[in-house]
């Protein structure tokens, strides 16, 4: 409760912080009433009406099929909020237990897993994305799995690292002494303190999540047409852009920007939160 | 096969790049053309020709698969021994007149009535590229080397016109006459040798460059040419650029335009920038909206004509619920045409009313009875007894904007009688892999047949013996009657047999019909002397610039 009204403080005290919760507000009102709030189908093709500029009866334009793209956007965020907070969702129920293990125990079989981490990472993202979406099929839960696997080394790493020195402190050593076993000390001693930066690192992942799955889509080996998704809407109007028809990118190109934006303050508030240097400090 | 797209579509449709360009990459594009193209342009602009297209020919070998990009090479590059007699239409552009045959490299030639063989007389003091001269030699060792490799010209000369013999078909009379020999009548003896795929070698050239492994020189002609056409390739950087120089012993004269510098630009916006700063002097195969665009602009010319494409999306007849024609049907009554027509094609295609291209002989839209109805398609389903629709999949091209656009406007059509589409983005390889195998329902398919005979196209199409004929479309009387109008060389009856076959296939629905693209160019403002034949490629030697 207490940690909850601080909470608040912090925020009230950080602009940044305020305007990355409003724009998660919006998000998660885009998600919720996107019915109430679309005005037209977001995957129903309307030839007569295509490539019109915005107006009142669509609001942000029409696409090159005539689907109204204030509407696509808006049941996008479904898709690629849902896509990215369960890519990271399972990165992170995946990676932190890992990280944890291959930190305290450290043996061959851990050595092993971090090579492997090593392999995964040593891949240019977009590359083994497009490769493992093209394995699997372009299906919307199949790019979240893709994601999930890219992103669980990063959040093993960053556990492991912060196990890697926790197991040295004393405080360890004396639960130790005191005959706790293993488990108790990995989860009850060492996870506690070993957290935090994964935390932060949720919310920057969520913005990374939702620019990769937009770049997958972009480049074609994300989610199908006509599915309402960010990059492919970005996709669809860019060989559009020469003709004079900005409008098709733009807003969904905007969408992802005040997204990632989102995240990416949420993450930068969440550091300073969770560092007690900075959250002292007024 | 030959004609079209073969077996691989990747290469004759509008290529128009695997990812979609900004605008941004367009004006780096067209600012690096516009630096490269400067020193040739200073040379000589009257006689330079700059050209954009989707991709550059695979190879230049004239028995490699037919492709889009390796039409246009052949039709500038290797001379064919008969040729139609130009016309020119109402829109001043010049055509084939397909009622005409004239000689080419044969000055003359005679056909018993029969229609059992025919001898060419060759035009004597035609020079190659290479300055060799045409004789019997030539052109025998072009027969031979095509027969020999068994692809384009053998499938001619086994499918066409059932050789089954090279000593008892072929033959040099003397110097300057060969004759072709075939075991029964073909209606088709005269036409078939206009095919550009049919070019006469330079034997002397391309013997300097055979081997003891490669009889055939097949090795050094994938990468050079060797023929009596107007230009031949002087440079050739595949993926990058091909340049062509005139030959200035051509027996027609020599080209107006010397040389003429293609060069690969896979994304059309691409194509559209270069063509709008001026760095290049044509762009082919653009999307429709970009030649709406292009239009308004003074500096630029957009030459349109009907074309013999044909694009639609065909279904697999073998499987279900496909293998009921009422199903077939049903989705043929869905396509709301004059929309996709409107808003996809920018009003430069119309419906396809036929499996036959609308300019050929024989041509007939008098059984098409499709329109857009809801409710008579939902009568269909369920009478099919699908009265709440399926669920299937409709394959198309990666980077084929068009197929995308047609695929998600028929997604939301199909749906209005619960037809629930999955739109499946393919690589061109996958795609033609999958419809090969007969493993997708649905697939679009753009396809034309070179050869301006109704029984020729629906013998590609609609022959169920035919390798091509993915849509596994079978009628046993269309298949008697191709074979008859194949052999027969009474024209008023194949004609009459060929009307017929229109009706049942229009009334089976082995796809669904939807557009003939026509085939556009866009050129500057200063080009003139355009020309439109059958495979579609341009032409260099009929353009000029002012």
């Amino acid at each position: 409760m207490k940690s909850l009204r601080s909470l608040f403080t912090h925020i009230r005290r950080h602009p940044a912080a305020m305007v990355g919760v409003i724009l998660l507000a919006l998000q998660i009102v885009a998600i919720v009433f996107a019915p109430l709030l679309s005005t037209h189908s977001p995957t129903e093709a309307d030839p007569i009406s295509s490539l019109q500029p915005p107006s009142f009866e669509h609001w942000l334009g029409t696409d090159v099929s005539g689907m109204d793209i204030y509407s696509r956007i808006i049941y996008a965020t479904r898709i690629n909020l849902l896509i990215s907070i369960s890519a990271v969702a399972l990165a992170f129920v995946l990676g932190v237990p890992i990280g944890l293990l291959i930190g305290y125990y450290r043996g061959f079989v851990s050595s092993l897993i971090m090579r492997l981490f090593d392999f995964i990472q040593s891949f240019p993202v977009f590359v083994l994305g497009m490769a493992l979406v093209s394995v699997m099929g372009q299906e919307i839960w199949n790019v979240a799995i893709v994601l999930a696997v890219l992103f669980t080394p990063m959040f093993a790493r960053l556990i492991r690292a912060e196990v890697l020195s926790l197991r040295e402190r004393p405080f360890i050593s004396a639960a130790r002494c005191s005959g706790a076993t293993d488990a108790s000390i990995m989860f009850r001693h060492i996870l506690p303190n070993a957290l935090t930066p994964a935390i932060v690192q949720v919310s920057i992942s969520i913005g990374m999540a939702i620019l990769l799955t937009a770049g997958l889509s972009f480049i074609g080996a994300g989610v199908r047409m006509p599915t309402p998704e960010w990059g492919l809407m970005v996709s669809s109007g860019a060989q559009q852009m020469i003709l004079g028809v900005w409008w098709v990118s733009l807003f969904p190109g905007l969408a992802i920007v005040i997204s990632v934006l989102c995240f990416a303050l949420l993450g930068d508030a969440a550091k300073e939160l969770s560092d007690p240097t900075t959250r002292t400090r007024r | 096969m030959k004609i079209f797209n073969y077996g691989d579509v990747s290469r004759v449709t509008f290529n128009i790049g695997r990812f979609p360009a900004t605008a941004l990459s367009g004006l780096i594009i067209s600012a690096a053309v516009a630096l490269t193209a400067a020193p040739a342009a200073a040379q000589d602009a009257k006689s330079t020709l700059v050209v954009a297209g989707p991709r550059t020919p695979e190879s230049l070998d004239q028995e490699y698969p037919p492709t889009e990009a390796v039409h246009e090479l052949r039709r500038n590059v290797y001379e064919r021994l008969l040729t139609y007699a130009p016309k020119t239409g109402e829109d001043g552009v010049v055509y084939e007149d397909f009622s005409k045959i004239v000689g080419a490299l044969a000055e003359s030639w005679e056909v018993p009535p029969d229609k059992t063989s025919i001898t060419f007389k060759l035009r004597k003091g035609v020079k190659s590229s290479a300055g060799n001269e045409l004789n019997a030699d030539a052109v025998m060792w072009s027969f031979e080397r095509g027969w020999n490799l068994k692809s384009n010209f053998h499938w001619y000369m086994t499918q066409i016109l059932k050789i089954t013999s090279y000593q008892d078909a072929f033959s040099k009379i003397d110097d300057y006459t060969v004759k072709v020999s075939i075991p029964n009548s073909s209606p088709l003896i005269e036409r078939l040798w206009i095919n550009s795929d049919l070019g006469i070698l330079d034997a002397v050239e391309i013997k300097k460059h055979v081997t003891a492994d490669d009889p055939w020189a097949q090795r050094w002609l994938a990468t050079n040419s060797a023929s009596f056409g107007p230009y031949s390739v002087s440079k050739y950087t595949p993926g990058q650029e091909v340049v062509y120089d005139a030959n200035p012993d051509y027996y027609r004269g020599a080209p107006k335009l010397k040389r003429i510098i293609f060069r690969e630009m896979p994304t059309s916006a691409n194509r559209v920038a270069a063509l709008q700063a001026g760095s290049v002097d044509v762009a082919e195969y653009l999307l429709p909206r970009e030649l709406a665009l292009l239009e308004k602009s003074p500096a630029v010319k957009v030459q349109k004509v009907f074309g013999n494409y044909i694009h639609r999306v065909e279904m697999n007849n073998s499987t279900p619920p496909f293998d009921n024609v009422n199903v077939r049907k049903a989705l043929n009554y869905l396509v709301p045409r004059d929309d996709i027509l409107k808003a996809v094609y920018f009003n430069t295609a119309r419906p396809t009313k036929s499996p036959i291209s609308e300019i050929y002989p024989g041509f007939t839209d008098e059984y098409f009875t499709f329109t857009t109805d809801v409710e008579k398609a939902k009568a269909l389903l369920a009478e099919a007894g699908l009265p709440n629709g399926f669920k299937t999949e409709i394959g198309y091209r990666t980077g084929d904007q068009i197929e995308e656009e047609i695929a998600v406007i028929l997604k939301s059509a199909f749906a209005k009688a619960g037809v629930d589409v999955t739109l499946s983005k393919l690589p061109a390889s996958t795609l033609v892999e999958r419809y090969s195998k007969g493993t997708i329902p649905m697939y679009f398919f753009r396809d034309m047949a070179i050869v301006p005979d109704a029984a020729y196209v629906a013998n590609l199409w609609l022959n169920s013996a035919s390798l091509i004929n993915y849509s596994h479309f079978k009628s046993d009387e269309v298949d008697k009657l191709i074979n008859e109008a194949l052999t027969s060389t009474d024209e008023p009856k194949r004609l009459e047999g060929m009307k017929r076959v229109q009706q049942i296939t229009v009334e089976s629905a082995p796809w669904v019909f939807l557009a003939n693209p026509g085939y556009q160019v866009a050129t500057r403002a200063n080009l003139k002397g355009y020309s439109w034949y059958t495979p579609n490629g341009n032409a260099w030697f009929d353009w000029s610039k002012n």
